[in-house]
């Protein structure tokens, strides 16, 4: 009975990671090559209504994910394309796909009012879905390629200095909307993974801020992936801690415990930022880059 | 080609004339392709965007009420550009305006004149001391404020629909609300529905613009804003200035709540704040650092609110709103780009 409690809470926690993993991965690797990516909500909200879009077309959860992965990247070309090629201001970008996402997906649900049909993703093995396997796949493949190969490297270099880069002979616009659309790719499964298998449907704000949580995830981790792996577990965490205590109900109302990711990362990003100020910061982070 | 950044009364009417026709071209082509893909006559609904917003008396009088809260929202996170800052909590700040305005005018009994000077002053402290949070962290270890901003939001917005859905529930109407504050409290009405709480938000807008232009402090926070290590080697303490201008942002967007519950609501109730703290994010971007242009840009936004709410009746999602100001913003900010 016991261990029967413990496993179901260890579940609870580690329920929410795909999400925070993929979006804050996704976040991590724009932000790396220096885009800052602040449309991760609205990106998330459009690979929510995406993932919806393939589960109805195909009765496939995994076509629904690979639809939000489409989706994301969608938003990753038209972020490049503003940001890298056009040097619009990056916060601006951010908010204005932000409103572009929520606005574009809500139209299409308003008109068309999709319904989910299919189950969640069953579990395959210690009764997590395939997804977190995937997730945890997408992080090991994230570590390795900035820590093992050169191409984390060239990716750091033009986050820090593209100038310099350049000079090395890197194409830093080519290495720019590579990681920006891989980057929202991901948060569209991100989005996705919430909407099909959390939400079992959309909402318009469905994403509740999730994603600018997985925002604050990355820059809390100072850009390093087992961090993100860490801060993934605790946000998912504290989630789940969340839905557990409003189910046991243990008096304080619940208006207030569904704030309690939103106080964590108030405190978390404080006392990281207060802690760590100038780890490992892409230092071109947010600002475009103009070839003379 | 005239750049959205030069929008101002500064470069004189005839380029003002020229982006405001190219803004309002840009919204007809959207709300045209939006009508042929939902199926509905576009020739039906473009008219009719127009007759809802501004060129009857019913559609302007809804279009300056939706332009009172979006104006002062709209002037609070201009005081924190023009610092440099974000201020994406407005939201969560008009929350909090709301809930100290109405629980001062239901809660105290003294004369009302007492009561609204006493809770727009209770508003603007609470307001500005969450905005300030945000603020204080950013000055004191350079804690990015877009996050802790908008994640003090959700915390504000849950304290709201907590007490309305609890303590101060009227019961019986089957929507959480709470009772209307007193007769005597309520703003008069200027013209139909419009509250005098209009006039408040022009006359802010005087006083923001004079604060910004012609104060100390708001030439300090301007200076920060444009430079911030010329603004610290000459002297200015940085991190005051970065404090003061949250500081006063979050107190001006509680403000606005106030001004939804003078003059429009009259009383606290869920989702009263109704996204105006993320749309005012538009009107600060439309406007460009600039005081004077605020009101216009606020019209605008309010017109796309107000014409697109009211266009759900033949069918168009209320949602395209927020579809139309994402392509507004960065249409508006194209110009910057190209900035050398």
């Amino acid at each position: 009975m016991a261990e029967d409690m413990i496993i179901s809470i260890i579940l609870s926690v580690l329920v929410m990671v795909p999400v925070f993993l993929f979006s804050a991965l996704g976040v991590l690797l724009g932000q790396k090559s220096g885009v800052l990516c602040m449309s991760v909500e609205g990106v998330m909200t459009f690979g929510g209504i995406m993932g919806l879009i393939g589960v109805v077309l195909t009765q496939s959860l995994w076509l629904g994910l690979l639809f939000g992965f489409v989706g994301g990247m969608m938003f990753g070309v038209l972020e490049s394309f503003l940001a890298v090629n056009l040097r619009v201001n990056q916060a601006i970008t951010g908010f204005g796909l932000w409103f572009l996402g929520i606005g574009i997906s809500g139209a299409i649900y308003t008109i068309k009012s999709l319904q989910v049909t299919t189950e969640r993703f069953s579990p395959i093995f210690l009764s997590l879905d395939p997804i977190f396997y995937v997730s945890i796949a997408v992080l090991v493949i994230v570590y390795i390629v900035f820590s093992k190969t050169k191409y984390g490297l060239v990716i750091t270099s033009v986050g820090i200095d593209a100038r310099a880069a350049d000079i090395m002979g890197i194409n830093v616009f080519k290495v720019r909307w590579i990681c920006t659309v891989i980057g929202m790719g991901l948060m569209g499964i991100g989005g996705s993974y919430l909407a099909l298998n959390f939400y079992q449907g959309f909402g318009i704000f469905f994403v509740a801020g999730y994603g600018w949580i997985s925002f604050s995830i990355s820059m809390v981790s100072r850009w390093l992936p087992s961090n993100v792996a860490i801060m993934s577990l605790l946000f998912s965490f504290i989630s789940g801690l969340q839905i557990r205590l409003q189910v046991r109900g243990i008096g304080i109302p619940p208006e207030f415990m569904n704030t309690l990711p939103y106080i964590s990362v108030v405190v978390v990003l404080t006392l990281a930022v207060a802690k760590f100020k100038q780890v490992n910061v892409p230092s071109a982070l947010g600002v475009p880059y103009e070839r003379q | 080609m005239v750049k959205f950044s030069d929008l101002g009364l500064l470069g004189g009417i005839k380029r003002t004339l020229t982006v405001l026709a190219i803004l309002i071209v840009s919204v007809i082509v959207i709300l045209g392709v939006t009508s042929i893909i939902i199926g509905v006559n576009a020739l039906e609904v473009i008219p009719l965007f127009f007759i809802n917003t501004v060129f009857s008396v019913g559609g302007l009088t809804n279009t300056l009420i939706k332009t009172t809260p979006l104006l002062i929202a709209g002037l609070a996170i201009t005081v924190a550009t023009n610092c440099s800052l974000w201020n994406l909590g407005a939201e969560g700040q008009m929350a909090l305006g709301v809930i100290l305005t109405t629980g001062v005018c239901l809660f105290l009994d003294l004369p009302a004149i007492v009561l609204i000077i006493l809770s727009l002053v209770m508003a603007f402290i609470a307001g500005a001391l969450y905005g300030g949070i945000a603020g204080f962290f950013k000055a004191r270890w350079g804690v990015p404020e877009v996050p802790i901003t908008l994640m003090l939001n959700f915390i504000a917005l849950a304290l709201l629909s907590f007490l309305v859905a609890g303590p101060w529930l009227m019961p019986g109407v089957g929507y959480p609300r709470s009772y209307p504050i007193p007769e005597a409290t309520k703003f008069p009405m200027l013209a139909g529905t419009l509250s005098v709480t209009f006039l408040m938000a022009l006359a802010i807008t005087v006083v923001v613009y004079l604060f910004l232009n012609r104060s100390t402090l708001g030439y300090k926070i301007q200076a920060a804003g444009k430079d911030l290590s010329a603004a610290f080697y000459s002297g200015m303490n940085v991190k005051k200035l970065i404090f003061a201008s949250m500081f006063i942002s979050g107190g001006l967007a509680a403000i606005a709540g106030s001004s939804l519950v003078f003059g429009e609501y009259f009383r606290a109730q869920s989702g009263m704040t109704g996204n105006y703290g993320y749309y005012a994010i538009v009107i600060a971007v439309l406007a460009k650092n600039r005081v004077e242009i605020v009101p216009f840009a606020s019209f605008f936004v309010a017109m796309i609110i107000a014409g697109v709410m009211s266009l759900t009746v033949v069918g168009v999602p209320a949602v395209i709103s927020y579809f139309l100001l994402g392509a507004l913003f960065i249409a508006s900010y194209l110009s910057y780009g190209r900035k050398s």
